[in-house]
């Protein structure tokens, strides 16, 4: 586990964070009450999906061939 | 005690000087050269019976000298003194080791070394 | 068989099937095939977090406040996206020390403290006991759920009975399979295995259930949500129904992040079973999506439990039984157990390992009077206390299931417990990633966590249960309103768990700091701040100690807690790694003593570890001050490898630099060895000849006159060769010690060199060197010392006789300007200087000067000297073809400034 991988997990933390909590859950929230009532349960999972995605790209060990 | 044939190989001429009137007055046959090219030329003739040589000559040192001469069947047993003004205990072994008689470290007493002249001539190995 | 019998025997069916699973898993690991070293079973292992809570207790706030059961989740998903930081540093501290628990973590981190370690123990079992009752009751409830109202009530304390027997197997299983050695980091495959297992059966049975509710009884998604909004219940997905402000979401959020990180089950699947830390590459993804995955269902199936009028805890179970599906019914039970069984093995097993050896064996070693370090049975004795803490914390849990208020919600009790144990926290976090971090700090952050924990969650519990006077939550104490317990200082409209996780952990964090800032931390605490803060930068170092001790006594010592066998082992280790057999009669030295240490914190932790050495090399081992220069050194080391590291390019640039250093003190050093040799050398020659000439003149009084004239002349010219060499030697080291004294003065060049030509006019003369000059200026004003300036002169003008030919040899001299400098140059049709050795012949004793010229009849210092005074004046000399086909030494030195303008 080197420093890039500890920098690429500590940025997709943070953005996770920021999506999870006040003020973007705010937000969310305003929206929903234009745009349907599930989007505040939608948004949560989603963020939370691409986050599961985002790392299990971005934790990927180089493989051969690839930069290290 | 007949005369004896010795060679002083050095590069210093007034060590080579004054060992040729020590030589002299002991009775031997002195033939000198003062510097690596020579002393190498020299193999080629008759070897002396002892030879006075000086570790650090000009173009090739003594040690270097001394294998050669160690190498020649006409030259082996003729008595090798090294005379050196660097007296390292480790050269002293080295010099030991290619074949010298003698390992005498700058400046020397004339006498012992006469002494020990003679000596080696007259069959003693010290070593 | 009735539904009653039928679940019944799934139970015991269910915890068979796990004895088996654990079973096999051990005696593979025990032949070498580890089932479990593969990174999704670890992943799953980490899957204990979700316990019956997220069953059922999840399922029932869903259907009451929406999402606000989410934060429990979102926390811990965060936390394992910092998996390859957070818990890679806490992976290699615990491995690089054998530590067992994060009571004993957090123990050796505040210098093996004793004190810390028993704190966070009991903080521990105070945080782990409602949780194992609220598995306990989530496991009875399911039973009677599956019953049924009315046979519930004929059956009365069945489901109770049954969790006493489920209690009492889980029991056994902790035991038998988390407490078979006494090394505590060696793995429990066999527990590990089955909690991974369980993990998967629980999110199996989650997500079928859901996805029969889902589709089975509502017909998707899109139909739920149309009958969500249709029954009005969309108010359900919004914020608002949540009841929480948006900084309890934060609260809550913070509180199950840090609980994810100290909770005793979670460190001892994610730390202490690690058995590979690369697994954390696949975990920091592969765990948040198992979270996800075990969640995705929760708050549909609570609509639609919402929608057919139903609520509480129980709808996983009740929903697939209202509709008659027994099947799904029977899987949402066994999910249920799964969940309760796991969290309950293996944090019986975390915390009875932290009450062996961070309460009760350090407390038993220091009582003198047991001589525990002296008797043989003590592995027995670890094993048994470790045993009797399980049975015991899963009879306080089952006490404090049967025995709380039964208007006292555990679900509540288990937010609680939440809290406590998040006060660990801040001094696991601050002492992974700051040194200053100590002891009194800790202690104070915890202590005063503890106290605001006790005051804002606990005593309006009490008071709630009628336990206290209940005008304490409407008017704080004395009626001093500041003071209420759920609204401290005024901090209100909050959520009484966020209120408190603020109070709290705010003030825990305040103490730390402010008392590790204003305090000392003793050496040992300060030594190991600095292993775990840095452990990225290598191991411990170890000074040089021998003490009295004998390794025979801390052999003795080691087989008593270790067995033979593997103190044995131990010994044999060491030895090879010192290449050579420690024999009983050596003496130990501080290496052993740490690796023994180390040997014996992962079988009785820590603190309790160093107590027992302590026992033998007491007094032996390096005290506080040596410790402290350790650490200094350590520290300084460290620090400046961490700065090289974080510029890698200018840690090569400096390593580069330091190899050159390095390189250049080598030669220096070699210079200094050819140097003294040369001067000897060039000593002795002279003396040689002097002495043999004078012993001659001893020896043979009748010499010739001519002769002893001849003689006595070559001893005059050897004893003034030898003064030249002193005064050459002493002139160079004043002048590169910058001591020489100079005669500054105005003086005319031209002068100089004419001098110098008339001195050194005899030896030229005596060579037969014609000498031809050619000086462009009349005057050649400039200020220097005459004498020293004379003496560059004479110096290459002798050393141009001497390498003059014996026959024929020229000497050209030359005066002129160059700019703002005069330039002289003497060339002579001598041997030459070759190209590559023209600077080396301004070294002092250069070899290749040496070799150079047939040994040049002066010191071997002369150029060097020259070169020196020229550099005073700020001159520079330098060698080049001459046209005479010899050598040209030129030299310059810059005209006088004055005489210059006016010229």
């Amino acid at each position: 586990m080197d420093e890039r991988l500890r920098h690429r997990a500590a940025a997709v933390a943070f953005l996770v964070t920021l999506a999870f909590l006040y003020p973007t859950l705010a937000v969310v929230d305003e929206l929903a009450r234009h745009l349907g009532p599930a989007l505040l349960p939608l948004h949560l999972f989603a963020v939370w999906l691409l986050a599961v995605v985002a790392m299990a790209l971005l934790s990927r060990r180089p493989g051969r061939g690839e930069e290290p | 005690m007949t005369a004896r044939r010795i060679l002083i190989v050095d590069d210093e001429p007034n060590i080579v000087l004054s060992l040729e009137f020590l030589m002299k007055k002991a009775g031997h046959v002195v033939e000198s050269v003062t510097d690596g090219a020579a002393a190498l030329d020299r193999l080629g003739g008759p070897p002396p019976d002892l030879v006075i040589l000086d570790v650090m000559l000009p173009g090739i040192d003594g040690f270097e000298l001394l294998r050669r001469m160690r190498a020649r069947p006409e030259w082996r047993d003729v008595r090798v003194i090294l005379l050196t003004a660097r007296g390292r205990a480790s050269e002293r072994e080295h010099g030991l080791a290619l074949g010298a008689d003698l390992y005498v470290t700058k400046p020397f007493s004339t006498r012992e070394l006469i002494r020990r002249v003679n000596a080696l001539l007259d069959g003693e190995r010290t070593r | 068989m009735n539904l009653t019998g039928i679940a019944f025997l799934t139970a015991l069916a269910y915890l068979a099937l796990l004895f088996l699973l654990a079973l096999y898993a051990d005696r593979r690991a025990a032949a070498g095939r580890r089932l479990v070293a593969h990174p999704v079973v670890y992943t799953l292992s980490l899957g204990v977090y979700c316990t019956a809570w997220t069953f059922y207790g999840s399922v029932g706030l869903a259907a009451e406040r929406g999402v606000a059961f989410l934060p429990i989740y979102l926390g811990p998903t965060v936390v394992a996206f910092l998996f390859p930081l957070l818990h890679l540093k806490l992976l290699r501290v615990s491995k690089a020390y054998g530590l067992t628990s994060i009571a004993d973590f957090v123990a050796a981190r505040y210098g093996k403290s004793g004190l810390l370690g028993g704190f966070v123990t009991l903080v521990m079992v105070a945080g782990t006991t409602p949780y194992v009752a609220l598995q306990l009751k989530a496991v009875a409830a399911s039973l009677e759920a599956m019953l049924g109202d009315e046979m519930a009530r004929a059956l009365h304390g069945f489901g109770a009975d049954t969790a006493l027997l489920v209690a009492i197997l889980l029991a056994l299983f902790a035991i038998l399979f988390g407490t078979r050695r006494i090394d505590a980091t060696e793995h429990h495959e066999g527990m590990v295995f089955a909690v991974a297992f369980e993990s998967l059966v629980k999110l199996a049975a989650f997500l079928a259930v859901g996805l029969f509710v889902v589709y089975g009884l509502v017909g998707g998604f899109g139909e739920l949500h149309r009958r969500v909004v249709a029954a009005g219940l969309e108010e359900l997905l919004g914020f608002a129904a949540t009841g929480f402000t948006y900084t309890d979401w934060f609260g809550y959020t913070l509180l199950a992040a840090l609980a994810f990180i100290v909770l005793p089950r979670m460190f001892q699947v994610a730390v202490i079973e690690n058995l590979e830390i690369d697994h954390l590459r696949t975990a920091s993804w592969l765990f948040p999506l198992y979270l996800l995955a075990i969640n995705l269902f929760v708050l549909p199936v609570a609509l639609v439990g919402r929608l057919a009028g139903r609520g509480g805890d129980m709808l996983m179970l009740e929903l697939p039984l209202a509709a008659d599906a027994r099947f799904f019914a029977f899987l949402a039970f066994i999910g249920g157990l799964s969940a309760a069984t796991a969290m309950v093995i293996v944090a019986t097993v975390a915390v009875a390992t932290m009450i062996s050896n961070d309460l009760v064996m350090p407390a038993l070693l220091r009582i003198p009077r047991l001589g525990l370090e002296r008797r043989p049975e003590v592995p027995g004795l670890v094993l048994g206390i470790r045993r009797t803490a399980i049975v015991l914390l899963m009879l306080a849990g089952y006490g404090v299931f049967r025995l709380a208020p039964p208007d006292l919600p555990l679900v509540r009790l288990g937010l609680v417990s939440f809290v406590a144990v998040s006060q660990v926290a801040p001094a696991l976090l601050f002492g992974l990633y700051w040194r200053r971090a100590n002891l009194a700090g800790a202690v104070a952050g915890l202590g005063v966590g503890m106290l605001l924990w006790t005051y804002t969650l606990v005593v309006p519990m009490a008071a709630e249960a009628g336990l206290l006077d209940r005008s304490l939550l409407e008017g704080g104490p004395f009626g001093w309103d500041l003071l209420r317990p759920q609204a401290l200082f005024g901090l209100e409209g909050l959520d009484p768990v966020t209120h408190a996780v603020l109070w709290s952990l705010g003030a825990n964090v305040v103490a730390l700091l402010v008392i590790s800032l204003t305090t000392e931390a003793d050496p040992l605490q300060r030594v190991q701040a600095l292993f775990f803060v840095d452990v990225h930068y290598g191991a411990r170092s170890v000074r040089p100690w021998r003490g009295e001790a004998r390794v025979a006594a801390l052999q003795e010592l080691l087989a008593r807690f270790l067995g033979p066998g593997r103190t044995a082992a131990f010994f044999r280790r060491e030895g090879r790694r010192r290449g050579r057999e420690l024999l009983p009669s050596d003496r130990v030295d501080a290496e052993l003593v740490q690796s023994a240490e180390r040997e014996l914190a992962r079988a009785v932790g820590a603190t309790s570890a160093r107590l027992v050495v302590g026992s033998v090399v007491r007094g032996e081992v390096p005290g506080p001050e040596s410790l402290l220069e350790l650490l200094d050194e350590t520290s300084q080391a460290i620090e400046y490898s961490q700065r090289l590291e974080q510029k890698s390019r200018e840690l090569e640039r400096l390593a580069a630099e330091l190899r050159a250093a390095n390189a250049r003190l080598r030669q220096l050093d070699a210079l200094k060895d050819e140097f003294i040799a040369t001067v000897s050398h060039e000593l002795r020659t002279p003396l040689t000849s002097i002495r043999s000439f004078v012993e001659i003149l001893r020896d043979h009084p009748d010499l010739a006159p001519a002769e002893r004239q001849r003689f006595l002349a070559i001893v005059a010219e050897e004893v003034e060769r030898l003064g030249r060499l002193v005064d050459d030697v002493l002139d160079l080291s004043r002048l590169e010690a910058g001591r020489m004294e100079w005669e500054v003065g105005l003086h005319d060049l031209r002068e100089i060199v004419e001098t110098a030509l008339v001195r050194a006019g005899g030896l030229l003369r005596g060579r037969g060197v014609e000498v031809t000059t050619d000086f462009a200026l009349a005057r050649a004003p400039l200020v220097c010392d005459r004498d020293r300036i004379l003496q560059v002169l004479f110096n290459l003008l002798s050393n141009a006789a001497k390498f003059a030919p014996p026959a024929g040899g020229r000497l050209h001299l030359e005066l002129r300007s160059l700019g703002a400098q005069y330039l002289v140059r003497i060339e002579d049709n001598g041997p030459g200087v070759p190209p590559e050795l023209r600077d080396a012949v301004f070294e002092k004793f250069r070899q290749g000067a040496r070799a150079l010229h047939d040994k040049p009849r002066g010191s071997g210092l002369g150029l060097a000297v020259c070169r020196e005074i020229l550099r005073r004046f700020d001159g520079r000399i330098w060698c080049e073809d001459s046209r005479l086909g010899g050598a040209a030494f030129c030299f310059t030195l810059p005209a006088a400034e004055t005489l210059r303008r006016a010229g």
